[in-house]
């Protein structure tokens, strides 16, 4: 079974590897790559990639921790994000943070159980016109759509 | 030879090869610039920022670990403006350091601490930031990390890289980054091999050993430098000690020690070690003083002699202990009882390595030291996990690839090695030996074996020169493999790890030497103990009886005649159990002395008991693994008598006084023993068919190979160590479980 979900992850991480083979610098991108396919940076994956790579795990974990663009857990099948800007601060962000964090039962930065959610928070999506922003995977939503939010959540949830 | 440069610093006019930079040149010219981040023999990062000089001309300060020299530049250290900017420095690293150099273990050997106080920093100038959710200590055992108290340096990332597993980088970013490993686990999640590298390079109290605590302050230890005694390498160590007690172990020139040489001593420190001898008293023991333990075992000695004649009394003794010590215990035997029955544990191992060696090349010469196996350009090891086993060696091999050196690995096992490996030579668990003899069909069939060398040699080579045709059926590799790595084998400066010491592998081993003509540094021999060599050469020295003695093996089998035994730091009955009737045998004794650190399951069948003095505790000499003689200081304190003095005082109550008054003198006739033994060098082809002497029992022999694989012992696969190496490496009480609890 193990030796099968090993097989599995290295015909999924073999054709990322080869597009980068020999070349240096490219780790950063690498690495976005291997999150693009796998959706979060699961620590066999990591060890998978240091492995071919030759490079440490530690090194690997190095880089990747820097950027925030990186996850380490399992994220949702939809991205809810909340801008917490100053624009949409003062027009009800933190009000519409509380509001989903108790519909989802999970913290901002957090994935619900499920794996349907993941709530975030953002500084800045560069429309404060509309604030309070929320955006659904990278999709800003409009009044209307922010109003049937809690619905559409509901949908979503249900089995 | 390089360019040179000729730079002013500090007024002085310094000429240093070019690519220097401008802290080593400093260095150079007895200029010492503070540091933090920068470590000698580590690759520089320029992190810190507290090597600051001006330059001449340049307006920014530059930073001095990293920046190389130029010629003609003209370079100040200690300005008040580079001064100023150094104080900044420290202020910044000071407002995140929450110590408290009271009760801090590393407190007057902080370099922070030094350097705050030269600079007379104000600790007031920043808030101390403590980062929200600031880590304290971990939880790993051996290491503690207090990473509230790290500098970020970095250090310690870069010296796991070079010689640990590197398992540590900087995590995260900006004021929350930490030094840590991959998610944050602990090192014995996170492959730490525990050598504590990391530890000797850090310049603040973050990373100490955990056994030293509350031990003794910095000012209190005094350093003296010996060898370790853990393994048969024989790594430089320097050893602290406080109110007579040992602190710390660290490493000495070679700047690395394994986890053995770093915290396996602590057995030394142990409750549990005998602290006086003991006499046996119906079931139980009773203390007794020297006098009357030493009494009582040379009456017992005498009486069993003089009843049963002296062949019916014989000595066994480990692995561990130094030539003179092993000297003198064979003379015991041989002068004071009139018995050549007196073996060395080391002889109990299936493998006797060190007479093959000697019989094949008649001296220690065609054996290589860890800095040997450095140099190396080709490297064959054979042994499973012998990376893992033997981590200096690991190391060495390490530096020789990164050098460039070749490296065949021939295990079963994905080692650590094996991924370092040019070619691995992946075989079946215990077909080695036939691994091996393709490598050797190979070299002949290819003609690239030293026809000239071969001619020298004595004996006949017949055996290796028809070796049979390798079958790939039985290893599972393929013929090219093994013939890529033979002709990879035949070139350069080579040298063969090996920690599979079963006398058929040894033989192979020694073949491919002489085939190839490297009869010298071509063999690191890898042992669990301390002088497998003093032990092999020094423990039959000069025979007096006439009549053989008996092997370790044979005297402990349960039909053997002898009726009182001393047995030396090895543990028969812990390391074979139930075996052979080894118990039994022990048991049925008239007489059993045993000398240990501890009680050990052979002590507990003794009549009486005596304490021992540790590998610290006790000078001596050793032959190391590149065949040299190594002293061993008495570091420690001792906590008994020298064991030459006990073996002295034995044989002088036997009415057979030794008259040595030093362990000098002993020293002294052990060099004339060895010395009679360099005559030129004879060469002798080792028998491959021919088992000859072999004390080996439950090993298979080679001619059994075809047997199924579940025939062996599934230990063949994880441990190279034969049993009776066990028992010497079991009597080191670091390896008994007493000790773990």
């Amino acid at each position: 079974m193990a030796d099968e979900n090993q097989g599995e992850l290295t015909a999924r991480l073999t054709p990322i590897l080869d597009r980068y083979e020999g070349r240096r610098g490219v780790l950063v991108s690498l690495l976005q790559d291997v999150q693009a396919e796998f959706g979060f940076l699961e620590e066999k994956v990591m060890s998978t990639v240091a492995e071919a790579l030759k490079l440490p795990l530690s090194h690997l974990y190095g880089v990747t921790s820097f950027y925030s663009q990186f996850y380490f857990k399992p994220r949702g099948k939809h991205i809810v994000r909340v801008c917490t800007g100053t624009a949409c601060h003062i027009r009800g962000a933190p009000a519409i943070q509380a509001r989903l964090e108790d519909e989802l039962g999970i913290c901002a930065g957090e994935t619900t159980e499920d794996l349907v959610f993941t709530l975030e928070t953002v500084n800045c999506v560069g429309c404060c016109a509309l604030a309070p922003v929320v955006t659904v995977n990278d999709r800003v939503l409009n009044r209307r759509e922010q109003r049937k939010l809690s619905g559409w959540i509901r949908e979503q949830r249900a089995p | 030879m390089s360019k040179q440069i000729t730079l002013n610093i500090d007024e002085q006019t310094v000429t240093v090869p070019e690519g220097t930079t401008i802290l080593e040149a400093a260095g150079m010219a007895e200029i010492e610039i503070p540091r933090l981040c920068y470590f000698e023999g580590l690759p520089p990062s320029g992190t810190c920022r507290l090597c600051l000089v001006e330059i001449e001309g340049q307006e920014r300060l530059a930073v001095s670990c990293t920046q190389r020299v130029k010629e003609g530049m003209v370079v100040h250290t200690r300005t008040e403006r580079v001064s100023e900017a150094r104080r900044f420095v420290l202020e910044l690293i000071w407002s995140t350091h929450p110590g408290d150099c009271t009760t801090c273990e590393k407190s007057g050997a902080c370099d922070l601490q030094r350097y705050t106080y030269e600079y007379d920093v104000d600790k007031a100038r920043y808030p101390m930031y403590v980062p929200e959710g600031s880590p304290g200590t971990h939880d790993d055992p051996l290491i503690e990390r207090n990473l509230s108290l790290c500098i970020l340096c970095g250090r310690c990332i870069r010296v796991c890289r070079e010689q640990g597993q590197g398992i540590l980088d900087f995590m995260q970013r900006g004021m929350a980054t930490v030094v840590t490993t991959s998610l944050d686990k602990p090192l014995l999640e996170s492959g730490c091999d525990f050598c504590g590298s990391c530890i000797a390079v850090c310049p603040v109290g973050c990373l100490v050993e955990r056994n030293r605590k509350l031990r003794g302050r910095e000012w209190e230890l005094e350093p003296k430098e010996t060898r370790c005694g853990l393994c048969s390498l024989g790594c430089d160590l320097v050893i602290d000690v406080a109110h007579g007690r040992i602190v710390r172990t660290r490493p000495g020139k070679d700047g690395y020690l394994c986890v053995r040489g770093k915290f396996g001593w602590d057995f030394l420190v142990s409750e549990d070690r005998l602290s006086q001898p003991l006499v046996r008293d119906g079931d139980a023991f009773r203390e007794c003083s020297w006098d009357e333990a030493l009494n009582t075992v040379a009456q017992h000695l005498a009486k069993i002699r003089e009843a049963r004649g002296p062949d019916t009394v014989g000595g066994v003794i480990g692995g561990h202990v130094s030539n003179e010590a092993i000297y003198l215990f064979g003379k015991l035997f041989r002068a004071g009882v009139g018995t050549n029955n007196v073996d060395s544990a080391a002889g109990l191992a299936g493998a006797n390595v060190a007479a093959q060696v000697l019989d094949a090349f008649g001296n220690l010469r065609p054996l290589s030291s860890a800095a040997d196996l450095e140099r190396a350009k080709t490297i064959l090891s054979v042994g499973p996990e012998l990376g893992e086993s033997y981590p200096r060696a690991r190391l060495a091999i390490k530096r020789a690839v990164g050098k460039g050196a070749k490296l065949i690995v021939v295990d079963p096992s994905e080692s650590e090695l094996a991924r370092l490996a040019t070619i691995h030579l992946k075989p079946k668990a215990g077909t080695e030996v036939v691994v091996l003899e393709g490598v050797i069909r190979t070299l002949i069939d290819e003609g690239l074996h030293d026809t000239e060398f071969l001619s020298s040699c004595e004996g006949s080579s017949e055996g290796t020169m028809s070796v049979g045709s390798y079958d790939a059926s039985l290893t599972g590799i393929a013929d090219a493999e093994v013939q890529e790595a033979a002709k990879l084998f035949a070139k350069g400066r080579a040298v063969i790890a090996l920690s599979d010491l079963r006398e058929e592998t040894v033989a192979r081993a020694l073949a491919l030497l002489m085939l190839t003509g490297r009869s010298k540094h071509g063999l690191l021999a890898l042992f669990p103990m301390a002088n497998p060599w003093g032990a092999a050469m020094l423990i039959r020295g000069d025979a007096i009886p006439e009549t053989a003695g008996l092997s370790a093996q044979q005297m402990l089998d349960k039909d053997s005649p002898i009726a009182a035994l001393y047995v030396v730091t090895a543990d028969p009955v812990g390391s074979f159990g139930g075996k052979d009737g080894v118990k039994e045998k022990l048991s049925s004794l008239e007489f059993l002395v045993v000398q240990d650190l501890f009680l050990t399951k052979t002590a507990q069948l003794a009549d009486v008991v005596l304490p021992l003095n540790g590998f610290l505790e006790e000078e001596g000499t050793v032959f190391g693994a590149g065949g040299k003689l190594l002293t061993m200081t008495a570091a420690a304190p001792a906590r008994h008598p020298p064991l030459w003095q006990v073996f002295s005082k034995l044989s002088e109550r036997l009415d057979h006084a030794m008259g040595y008054r030093s362990i000098r003198e002993i020293r002294t006739k052990v060099k004339e023993l060895i010395s009679e033994g360099k005559e030129g060098p004879t060469y002798r082809f080792p028998s491959l068919t021919d088992k000859g002497d072999t004390r080996a029992k439950g090993l298979p022999p080679f001619s059994r190979f075809s047997l199924p694989e579940t025939s062996w012992s599934a230990r063949s696969q994880i441990s190279t160590l034969t049993p009776a190496q066990e028992a010497t490496l079991d009597s080191n009480p670091a390896n008994t479980e007493e000790v773990a609890k």
